[in-house]
């Protein structure tokens, strides 16, 4: 799907804006690495698409997803296209799941929302999602409580609650950030293996350039809410314009 | 400690639901037959805990009271809860004007005194259990309104609450499956805390006159009875004394021993 982002502004109570005047385009299919330091916006910039931030924030300006404006569009119809055109993948896989529910349950709660009436096929659709994201035991891990799964399967997990519709757009909000690096790697090749197989849009939100260099070919850079530089990832590698792509570059060599 | 306190209040809370069901079946002696030859006899084989001022056997009237201590407490927590945990979640899940409203009804009503609230009542339908379940449930609802706001914006600072909404959860779906699972805990204490305040409220309006009629067996009613002959028989006042002391502490001690034991962050330090 495609996504048309513009003039894009978040305020929360009186405090200056927490996101000013972003603006992106994303092609059917095409994935944009969004990168900046912790408090950029990054967050708010993900949560003001999904139509997900708190009531009290101010948002202006344009979303638009395959021509159609999502801002100021009321909790029912943005329901019907979460989860189905557009969902996200958070940055905390230890506190995404529900702890009270099992998580097959949750996959299948997701499923069902789009799908009502579908009882047993939920149940399969479950067991091939999680076939999908990389689990051999399907069976066991969707009876499983988030607590006794690790953080990596945790994300797979989340991955394959935001797969389960086959979205054509899907956020991922520092997905592999809380996970350790041969995790991470693990994790990564998995989202880019699912994109690919989806066709999905994405927008793979990260404060390190190099992950997103890994999932994304082109990247915007966030700083105190407004978008300071954008191109191909190797431009921003090799001839970064703003000092601050230059440091975050410099950051990631280092990492 | 943790365990002890689940335990013991386990046991004196099911020491009550016994002597409620046990009173359905048996009692030792009729709990409302007046037996003017019996009046005031001490402790004995016959009349364990002795009779009263009626001659009615008080172990007979103890367990029946058991059964009203008990119908109060379900039937004003579960009002005060049918009615204050939606609020709360409500106030919780939208904040704003939403929450302020919520919470200033709340203040309200807990400023205002379930007494005067059971007077008013009574005055106005009579005094009857009725009445008082109606007083104490109205007057515990802020408690729950409270408790589950609480807990709700607690819930709500959650990334599964954004991940579940993320899949298209409505916001009336997540509150019921994804909320209310959460809060429950939270939930549980404040039933058992409100257990224990709606057994003593039931037994202070029935001391009043303002519950349950004098002839039905209460124990409040027991105490207020107990009052003309306080002086020759003493005993007479301990027995329910004790009764309602028993039921408000194990409810305390089934609140706290539950929340402790439903704490995820202390059970996963087990
Ligand atoms: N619900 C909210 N209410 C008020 N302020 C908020 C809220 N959410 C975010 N902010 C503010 O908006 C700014 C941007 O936050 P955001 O979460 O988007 O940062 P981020 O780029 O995602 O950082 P990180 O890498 O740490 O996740 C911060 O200054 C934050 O304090
Ligand atoms: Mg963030």
């Amino acid at each position: 799907m495609s996504l048309s982002v513009r003039d894009l502004s978040v305020a929360f109570g009186r405090r200056a804006p927490a996101v000013e005047s972003v603006g992106f385009e994303l092609a059917d299919g095409e994935r944009l690495g969004v990168i900046g330091e912790s408090g950029s916006g990054k967050s708010v910039t993900s949560l003001a698409l999904m139509g997900l931030l708190p009531e009290y924030a101010r948002v202006t300006g344009s979303v638009s997803l395959d021509g159609q404006e999502l801002l100021g569009l009321g909790d029912r119809e943005l329901s019907k296209l979460r989860g189905e055109k557009m969902s996200m993948v958070f940055q905390e896989p230890m506190t995404a799941l529900d702890p009270t529910m099992r998580v097959g349950r949750q996959i299948a709660e997701a499923y069902r929302l789009h799908h009502p009436r579908s009882g047993a096929a939920a149940r399969e659709q479950v067991e091939t999602v999680l076939d999908k994201v990389g689990f051999t035991d399907a069976r066991r891990v969707s009876l499983s409580y988030p607590h006794e799964l690790s953080g990596g399967q945790r994300q797979r997990v989340l991955l394959a609650m935001a797969v389960v519709n086959k979205p054509g757009l899907i956020i991922f909000d520092e997905p592999t950030t809380a996970l350790d690096v041969l995790v991470q790697a693990e994790v990564l090749q998995l989202i880019d293996a699912t994109l690919t197989a989806t066709g999905a849009s994405a927008l793979f939100i990260s404060h390190n350039i190099a992950v997103v260099s890994q999932v994304c070919t082109r990247a915007v850079v966030m700083r105190g809410g407004r978008i300071v530089e954008d191109g191909p990832i190797a431009e921003l590698f090799e001839h970064p314009k703003h000092p601050y792509t230059r440091a975050l570059v410099e950051a990631a060599a280092h990492e | 400690m943790r365990r002890f306190q689940l335990w013991a209040g386990t046991a004196l809370v099911g020491l009550v639901v016994l002597a409620a069901l046990l009173s359905l079946v048996w009692t030792p002696y009729d709990p409302v037959q007046v037996v003017p030859a019996d009046r005031l006899l001490g402790p004995s084989l016959a009349h364990p805990l002795g009779t009263d001022g009626f001659g009615i056997d008080i172990l007979s009237r103890l367990l029946v009271g058991a059964r009203s201590a008990l119908l109060v407490g379900v039937v004003s927590v579960g009002l005060a809860a049918v009615v204050g945990v939606p609020l709360g979640v409500l106030a919780g899940m939208r904040g704003g004007w939403v929450s302020e409203l919520v919470m200033r009804i709340s203040d309200i009503v807990f400023a205002f005194p379930a007494l005067l609230l059971a007077i008013l009542l009574a005055a106005v339908y009579g005094g009857s259990t009725a009445t008082a379940m109606v007083a104490i449930g109205i007057s515990t609802i802020p408690a729950f309104a409270r408790t589950s706001r609480a807990g709700t914006l607690e819930v709500m600072a959650e990334d599964y609450v954004l991940a579940a909404r993320a899949s298209g959860t409505s916001a009336p779906t997540t509150a019921i499956r994804h909320v209310l699972p959460n809060i429950v805990q939270f939930i549980g204490v404040q039933a058992s805390v409100g257990f224990a305040t709606a057994v003593l409220a039931e037994a202070a309006l029935s001391y009043l006159g303002l519950g349950t009629p004098r002839a039905v067996p209460t124990w409040g009613g027991m105490l207020r009875d107990s009052q003309d002959t306080l002086f020759t028989a003493p005993l007479q006042a301990l027995w329910p004394g004790l009764a309602i002391a028993c039921a408000v502490l194990g409810f305390n001690l089934l609140g706290d021993g539950l929340r402790d034991a439903l704490d995820p962050r202390l059970r996963e330090a087990k």
